[in-house]
């Protein structure tokens, strides 16, 4: 089995007999985002700050030193993100404070 | 995931392809009128040959795998609830009361009953729902769309505090309307995944509805700007993912490398058994990975049928990726390895080319950069 840099050797020698991309820049390229800076929230900011607090935490726990899977279970936590996430800000109470979800759809259709 | 584990093995089950919608792009298109289900039989000689793979290769890493079971359709809440209280059973029977298990569904929800919400309240972990708030193109066999039906039992299971996300297929029909899509979930505090449409069941069957890469990457860049200046942020699959990871990565930290044969976590198992890597042709028998019901995982792993599928998985890597600058960092090659909606180009040698993927880091960084919160490029 290759794994770690045994691996990344293997992808670089295979990387090295494959021709170098050569692809259609029309098809490929997308217009380019403005320069606008956007005034991005504190709740986005906390939310990406508590996921490099996270991430820092878990690269020195002891289940990052157990096997190099780690890495891919936190793809895989982010793939399946409504096993924890989802509406966990929504209870029951919260429900009726939103109106219907035809309603809300019909909302912002009218208003974004 | 379950705190004793370290792992996740992923199954996506497609236990029956009966639907009872039409949706116009769906890729099961041909086969939704079939009334197969899985067996019970069949379900539990699949559990075993699962079970023997990970107890082996738990023992021989000194770690343990979680083991999660997507059930997947045609509509999977067709089949009748009775059937999945039993496989659950089942499941505890061969894989012991320690194994820790998850059983999550992707339903179109056009059927609620009492039974079902008992069931996706006690009998899944979790469950998703396919509902593409545009576009008209998730129709009955009359042809009716039946989106209102969906929201209203959405509201349902909300009014009984279910916890769920949303997945929303992007088309030409709807993704013009983005923004509407992403204030929708916001303001209802419901997670969702984009999932740019793919490979279909016939040939011109997304003619009317197709994207080009540029659209896909417009799309993303512009849900990911609304993220960042949201108050209230949805998690957006797989937009949050990338954010984080790019966070992470401009802060000195690496996403790794996603290698597969290191460990595999996803692996498609279609109603016949028949074991599918979601990256490669489904349903093509050239490139079936083996045969669940009949075999033991631990051989379709050692298999010439999966050396090929990661062969061909390592030629998109090693041509993409070793040559790109988010590899290892806030990239682990993933999406290359394990999508199909995102290399829709092909170079001239027919390999898939990551564009989206690339671009949409691009956007990101650049995001982060603009806004302070990370150093500015030298």
């Amino acid at each position: 089995m290759k794994v770690g840099n045994q691996w990344l050797k293997y992808l670089g020698a295979l990387a090295a007999s494959l021709p170098a991309a050569s692809i259609a820049a029309p098809t490929a390229a997308a217009p380019a985002a403005s320069d606008h800076v956007l005034a991005v929230s504190p709740a986005a900011q906390t939310k990406l700050q508590r996921h490099v607090d996270a991430a820092r935490l878990a690269s020195v726990s002891p289940n990052a030193q157990g096997g190099p899977w780690m890495r891919v279970t936190w793809i895989e936590e982010w793939e399946r993100f409504y096993q924890n996430s989802g509406s966990a800000a929504v209870s029951p109470a919260s429900v009726h404070a939103v109106p219907s979800l035809a309603k809300l759809l019909d909302d912002v259709s009218r208003n974004t | 995931m379950s705190e004793k584990s370290q792992r996740i093995a992923q199954f996506v089950m497609k236990i029956s392809k009966l639907c009872n919608l039409r949706c116009r792009y769906c890729y099961e298109m041909n086969e939704l009128d079939q009334t197969a289900i899985m067996s019970r039989d069949e379900l539990r000689r699949i559990y075993a040959n699962i079970r023997e793979h990970y107890v082996a290769r738990d023992h021989a890493d000194n770690a343990r795998t979680e083991v999660r079971f997507i059930w997947h359709g045609g509509e999977p809440l067709l089949v009748e609830p009775a059937q999945y209280w039993q496989t659950f059973e089942d499941q505890r029977d061969i894989f012991g009361p320690d194994q820790p298990l998850q059983n999550t569904v992707q339903t179109n929800l056009t059927i609620l009953d009492e039974e079902r919400i008992r069931l996706l309240r006690d009998g899944f972990q979790s469950f998703g729902v396919s509902v593409d708030l545009f576009g008209g193109l998730r129709v009955n066999l009359a042809g009716r769309d039946q989106q209102r039906r969906v929201l209203r039992n959405m509201d349902v299971l909300r009014a009984e505090g279910l916890r769920f996300g949303g997945l929303t297929v992007l088309t030409k029909l709807n993704i013009g309307h983005v923004r509407e899509i992403f204030r929708f979930y916001e303001r209802a505090k419901l997670g969702f995944r984009v999932l740019p449409l793919f490979a279909g069941a016939f040939d011109g069957q997304h003619d009317d509805y197709e994207l080009t890469s540029a659209e896909i990457v417009e799309a993303y860049r512009t849900l990911i700007d609304l993220w960042l200046q949201s108050n209230e942020p949805p998690e957006i699959l797989p937009l949050t993912g990338y954010l984080k990871a790019t966070a992470y990565a401009l802060d000195g930290g690496t996403a790794g490398y996603f290698n597969k044969r290191d460990w595999n976590p996803a692996i498609l198992v279609n109603i016949d058994g028949e074991l599918f890597h979601t990256a490669d042709p489904y349903g093509d028998p050239t490139w079936s990975l083996g045969n669940l019901i009949k075999t033991p995982l631990s051989r379709i792993v050692a298999s010439p049928q999966m050396e090929k599928s990661l062969h061909e998985a390592e030629r998109r890597l090693a041509f993409n990726c070793t040559r790109c600058r988010f590899f290892g960092k806030a990239c682990s090659g993933y999406p290359v390895v394990e999508e199909q909606s995102n290399c829709r180009e092909l170079d001239d040698g027919g390999i898939p080319v990551c564009v989206v993927e690339k671009q949409t880091f691009e956007h990101i960084e650049r995001r982060l950069r603009q806004a302070g919160l990370a150093a500015a490029e030298t």
